[in-house]
């Protein structure tokens, strides 16, 4: 069970001001880095078929019985608005929250747990425009590549609205 | 009582109330009406769900009964089942987004995860939707045996 590692540090009035971060799940769709906050992580699952269901959208296509739930999986691809790519054995669910709502996400390659301040997070970028962009929360840069760190209740709110 | 039916490698459950009758129907034989008179037209499920339908000699139809017609749904197979608990609600993210909302539940068959459909509500949406949806073609001539 990933908990969040947001850490603080105490203060004297003469010291600078309190530094916090943000521990993300690192990830990785086609070429692109992208993190969700660790703390709406449940869990980390082997790929497996989901049931699809008629009248699905194209982004929530179907169920899974996971410990025994019945949880939505959503196709991260089209809502960030990458094209359809086959899933290798490195493919993961990914059980995530926001809020009350538990969700399976499809996550090609799980790649790490990390840990960043969040004064590093800098808005996306203004050339990045339309659904896409209101999905993210910011960009952070890692060993020279930009994460974008997805802003997980937007893509809620997103689903079934891209038609 | 709830049905298993298969169509195109997927298996859904029906509720056994919802359905006039079921019978085995050749492959190319049309159903055109029942005893009381009633137009019955058919379509493969598969295709409803966008799904190529199997090849097979001989199709399942499941009869929904509507005011003034009857519906066929053609599958690949269905079977009888008993089940401890009753098919789970679908939850609520996927739930509210369904277009069009057929879904209605979903229940675990052992390891086997398989969707409620609500064959009255594609029935009826296949009637008033008709032209929009690809139907097999049916072979002429040949009466239906009651």
């Amino acid at each position: 069970m990933l908990r969040h590692m947001g850490t603080y540090r105490t203060t004297a009035p003469d010291e600078p001001a309190i530094e916090s971060t943000l521990s993300a799940l690192l990830f990785q769709l086609g070429r692109e880095l992208y993190a969700i906050p660790a703390e709406a992580v449940r869990e980390i699952a082997r790929y497996r078929s989901y049931t699809p269901v008629p009248g699905a959208p194209h982004t929530l296509p179907g169920i899974i019985s996971q410990r025994g739930a019945i949880l939505p999986v959503i196709e991260l691809r089209p809502l960030l608005g990458l094209p359809e790519a086959p899933l290798s054995r490195a493919a993961r669910l990914v059980v995530a929250h926001v809020g009350d709502v538990e969700m399976a996400l499809i996550i090609e390659t799980v790649i790490d747990l990390i840990e960043f301040p969040l004064a590093e997070l800098t808005p996306p970028p203004p050339t990045l425009t339309g659904p896409r962009a209101a999905l993210l929360r910011g960009v952070i840069t890692r060993e020279a590549q930009p994460v974008a760190l997805i802003d997980l209740e937007a893509l809620v709110a997103a689903l079934g609205a891209e038609g | 009582m709830l049905l298993i039916a298969r169509a195109a490698e997927h298996a859904y459950a029906i509720r056994r109330a919802d359905l006039l009758e079921i019978r085995l129907v050749a492959s190319g034989q049309s159903l055109n009406t029942d005893q009381h008179g009633r137009p019955c037209e058919q379509v493969e499920l598969a295709t409803l769900f966008a799904y190529s339908a199997t090849p097979a000699r001989q199709r399942r139809a499941l009869i929904v009964p509507l005011r003034r017609r009857l519906v066929a749904l053609l599958v690949d197979e269905i079977e009888a089942v008993e089940v401890a608990t009753s098919p789970s609600p679908l939850p609520e993210l996927l739930r509210t987004r369904l277009n069009p909302p057929w879904s209605v539940g979903a229940l675990l068959l052992g390891d086997e995860l398989i969707v409620q459909i609500d064959v009255r509500a594609i029935a009826m949406s296949y009637v008033a939707n008709r032209a929009s949806f690809a139907t097999p073609s049916p072979a002429t001539g040949e009466e239906v045996k009651r």
